[in-house]
This record gives structure tokens, C-alpha cells and sequence, in this order.
């Protein structure tokens, strides 16, 4: 008998559940650099190896990997778009995870030539994992908002790690002095702002109704939360890299506008949901909404107390509290929207891998059985507990309150991952009788 | 866009407000019991992109037709042996 993975249409599938697998463990690191770091993640300047390995670990290793696995394996899905893309995934991989750990370790240790060949490693994984979607996604992005979400968020993606060799090539002798001065800042927004926010935001549009079983919202909000997001950014950006700053407030009132108006169109989803009960992991990513918007208003506040001049911003406080905005949009957002998906998705990817050619037979397992609610429910509460500890001791520079929220960070992410890996491991279900004994492989 | 085809002989299935994969499953499983000359007509939330690799590979005609309100309607068959009477 062909066992499921061996099926070619499954290649994909298995390739997927690498990079969520390893984009798990790489969330374990992350948060574990938190815990046994908390004291230098603290310390003035911010812009240290320590802030450095864990922003790599979070944002490349876990988000970048985890996003990765499920548009390669979901991009139809998500855009409802016969769209083909994705034929070097597996190498893509191969690439990317050497380059992320090399990369991290060059962080760590301060070997300039190291940060160079994992970024180097991380480039060409990147272009070989968006490239090939770059045209089908062009091809679709009249019939889709969401596709044309998807294709600016990997153009955005691209010039993050772009943006990072680059520096990365400097940090020995600087050979760009605009690159000096604005490299970081645009390295941060392309990345954060560009392929996170924007992906997500462009995503979710389509799997929180898939996921709450309501109804998709009208394509006008879609598309003026589009418009007003990514115009606003290349604004930003444009202002950033020209060291315009009214330019460049423009265009942070046109993303500021955006997510609040996407937080108000996430309400209106989960309002007209069908089902009532949200489960653990919808009410995850509902948090990260909360998250996303509160960081925001923080980020905002600190920018408009920049650009009136005011005093407040160069204190102490005022730089704890960017710090804190930071970790709520990272761990917060980001963290919580990937994890709060996953807990959909996982099973769902597992399910199509394994069970989806035996539809109909009573014995299998329905995406129910496949994940511990119970355990997501948890983890995921302890990972907002620490998220909300950790964020608010940066703020208050309290490093004990910082390490118990670290420490109840650390816990709620191992136990997600558990959880999460679980969804993987072989289970014992009865085969067909034109089928005996062949075990279940994921 | 394609004429639907003449649905007479019909069985339904409503998937709408099922979370994904279960109206694949519950399609794949319909499958299996249906007689050659039946349609079968599922009303999915949204298209099923998962399932059209599925029901090629299973040797299935289908057509699919998005609503207004983004929801799909999909007509699968199994493909019959003596020509094709519609």
C-alpha cells in the first residue's frame, strides 16, 4: 500500500509541517532567550546581540517559517485562487534554517562575516520561497484583495532581508552613510509593519470567517483597509528613507487609520459569526487584534510626542515604554495571531495530509480529536499573561516582575508547541479492511 | 462560464456553517454511496479548493459556481461509462 505521505500531492503537505514544526522551536528559543536574558533585553542601549538573536529568533525563525509553511500549503485556500506556486519550498527551507541559525549565532558571538553568510543564506531562501508566487499572485489580485495583501507583503518581505545583508555588510566598515542612518528604521518597518502586519491583516480576512464560519466581509472594507495600509507604509517609508518627518507622518496616519479600521472590521466578523463558541485558539488571535491596536496607539503616542518636541520622549520612561510597545506588537500580535491561527491550521494540514483520502470512513479522527483545546486554552492564556508581565515590567523596569513573566511566557509557549506537536505524532486509527496494517505517518 | 448541467436526479448536501476540512469530508464520504446517474450538489461557505485536485485524482466531473454571497454551489458526478445522455 502507498502510505499517505507518499502520495506526490502530499509532498507539499509534508514540507508545510517542517516549517511549522521548526518555526515552533524556534518560538521555544525565542522565549527562552527572553527568560535567561530578560536583564540585558532591558538595559540601555536596546540595540544589543541579545536584541538581536531574539528579534531574528522571533520574527525570521518563528513567524517567517510559520507564515512560510502555511501559504505554501493554503495560498489557494486563502485567496480562492487556483494558484500554483511554491516549487522550491523544500530547498527554500534548507536555505533558510542554516541561514537563521547561523545568522543568530553570528548575532550572539559578534562575528560580523558570520551575521553576513546567514543573511546571505536567509536572501536566498527568501527569493526562492516568494519568488514563484510573485506572478500567479499578480495574476489573481483583481479577483482578490487578499492575494494583492499576500504579493506586497513578500515584496515588503524581500526588502526586509535585502535590507539586512546589506547592513549586515556594513558592520565592519560603513560604506553607505544613508544606509547608516536609515537602514535600521527601514529594515524594522519593512519587516513589522510590511510583511507581518500586512500579511496578516490580509489573511485575516479570509480565516477568521473560514474559522468562525461567518461571512467574508464586502470587498470595498477589504480593499479600503488595503489602499489606506500599504499606501500609508510606502509613504512612511518614503518619508523615513528621506528623512522627511511630516512625509513620513503622513503615512503613519494612513497605517495607524488602517488598523483601526481593521480592528473594527475584525469586530463586525466575529460578530455575524455563526458559531458562537470561538475556541481556544480564535480567542488567541482575537487578543492579538487587542495587541496590535494598543501597541499601535503606544507607538503613535510616542511619535506625536516626538514631532511636537516634546521633552517626555527622551526620557527614560518614554523608552521603556517604545521597548514595551515593541514586545506587545511582537509576542503580542504577531505571536498571538500565528498561534491562535495555528491551533486551526495544524490539525486542519495534518488532517488533509493524512486522513483526507479515507474521508468517510467512521474510524477516522475529526479535526476536533486532533488538538487538545483544553491544553491550546492553557498555553495560550499563560502566553498572554507573560506577554502582558513582560511588556508592562519593560515599561515599569521592573526586572522581578519581568522574569515571572518571562518565566510564565516560556511556560505557556513550550506547552502551545507541545500541544501543537502532538497534532503530528502517529495515532493508532483502525484501517479499512481493503487496507490492513499500515500504520498512520505524518 | 460554463452551462450547469441538468440536475434532476440529485442528492444535496448543505456544508454552510461547517468548519473547514468538514464539508470535504462529508462530500468525499457522500461520494461513496453515490448511484452513477445522481449528481451530487453541495453548498459549500466558500469553494472547496482542496477538494478539486481530490475529485480529478477520484476520476469526478464537477462544476462549481461562486453565489453573490461568496458561498458555492458544486455539482459532482461520477463520470459515466456509455456516453454521456445530457
Amino acid at each position: 500500500m502507498i502510505l499517505p505521505t507518499e502520495v506526490p500531492s502530499n509532498r507539499t503537505a509534508a514540507t508545510a509541517s517542517r516549517y511549522i514544526q521548526t518555526g515552533l522551536l524556534f518560538l521555544v528559543g525565542a522565549a527562552a532567550v527572553i527568560l535567561l536574558h530578560l536583564p540585558e533585553l532591558m538595559a540601555a542601549p536596546r540595540h544589543n546581540p541579545v536584541t538581536l538573536v531574539l528579534a531574528h529568533l522571533f520574527f525570521l525563525g518563528f513567524g517567517t517559517l510559520i507564515t512560510f509553511g502555511v501559504l505554501g500549503q493554503m495560498i489557494q485556500v486563502i485567496t480562492g485562487q487556483p494558484i500554483e506556486a511554491g516549487h522550491h519550498k523544500e530547498t527554500a527551507y534548507a536555505l533558510l534554517v542554516p541561514g537563521i541559525l547561523v545568522q543568530t549565532a553570528g548575532f550572539a558571538v559578534w562575528m560580523p562575516w558570520v551575521i553576513t553568510v546567514g543573511g546571505a543564506l536567509v536572501v536566498a531562501g527568501t527569493f526562492l520561497f516568494a519568488v514563484p508566487f510573485l506572478a500567479p499572485l499578480a495574476k489573481h489580485r483583481r479577483n482578490d484583495r487578499t492575494a494583492l495583501f499576500i504579493l506586497f507583503a513578500l515584496f515588503f518581505l524581500m526588502g526586509t532581508v535585502l535590507f539586512g545583508l546589506l547592513m549586515a555588510l556594513q558592520l565592519e566598515k560603513v560604506w553607505s552613510s544613508w544606509l547608516f542612518l536609515n537602514g535600521f528604521i527601514a529594515h524594522m518597518l519593512l519587516g513589522g509593519l510590511g510583511w507581518f502586519t500586512g500579511i496578516t491583516i490580509g489573511v485575516s480576512y479570509k480565516l477568521i470567517p473560514m474559522f468562525t464560519t461567518s461571512a467574508n466581509l464586502p470587498d470595498e472594507r477589504v480593499r479600503r483597509v488595503f489602499l489606506l495600509y500599504n499606501g500609508g507604509l510606502v509613504i512612511l517609508l518614503t518619508g523615513a528613507a528621506l528623512s522627511w518627518p511630516s512625509v513620513g507622518l503622513l503615512g503613519a496616519g494612513g497605517v495607524l487609520a488602517a488598523i483601526v479600521l481593521y480592528g473594527l472590521d475584525v469586530r463586525t466578523m466575529l460578530q455575524r459569526r455563526l458559531r458562537k463558541h470561538l475556541g481556544a485558539g480564535m480567542r488567541q488571535s482575537q487578543l492579538a487584534v487587542g495587541h496590535l491596536v494598543l501597541a499601535t496607539l503606544l507607538f503613535a503616542g510616542l511619535l506625536a510626542g516626538w514631532a511636537a518636541g516634546a521633552p517626555w520622549v527622551a526620557t527614560a520612561a518614554a523608552q521603556r515604554l517604545l521597548v514595551a510597545a515593541g514586545m506587545l506588537f511582537a509576542l503580542g500580535w504577531i505571536g498571538s495571531m500565528i498561534a491562535g491561527m495555528l491551533a486551526k491550521i495544524a490539525p486542519m494540514l495534518v488532517w488533509l495530509q493524512v486522513y483526507a483520502d479515507r474521508a468517510g470512513d467512521p474510524n477516522l479522527p475529526t479535526i476536533g480529536d486532533m488538538i487538545d483545546e483544553q491544553a491550546v486554552g492553557i498555553g495560550g492564556w499563560a502566553y498572554q499573561a507573560g506577554v502582558v508581565l513582560v511588556a508592562g515590567a519593560i515599561a515599569a523596569g521592573s526586572q522581578l516582575l519581568g522574569l515571572a513573566g518571562a518565566a510564565i511566557l516560556l511556560f505557556g509557549v513550550v506547552l502551545l508547541a507541545l500541544t501543537f506537536f502532538w497534532v503530528w505524532a502517529p495515532t493508532d486509527v483502525p484501517q479499512p479492511a481493503s487496507a490492513p496494517g499500515a500504520p498512520e505517518t505524518r | 462560464m460554463q452551462p450547469w448541467p441538468d440536475l434532476a436526479k440529485r442528492l444535496e448536501l448543505d456544508n454552510r456553517g461547517l468548519e473547514p476540512p468538514e464539508p470535504m469530508a462529508r462530500i468525499l464520504a457522500a461520494l461513496k454511496d453515490l448511484p452513477e446517474d445522481t449528481y451530487l450538489l453541495a453548498h459549500n461557505d466558500r469553494e472547496p479548493m482542496f477538494l478539486y485536485p481530490k475529485l480529478k485524482a477520484l476520476g469526478y466531473e464537477y462544476h462549481a459556481e461562486v453565489q453573490p454571497d461568496d458561498s458555492c454551489l458544486i455539482a459532482i458526478r461520477k463520470p459515466l461509462r456509455n456516453g454521456d445522455p445530457r
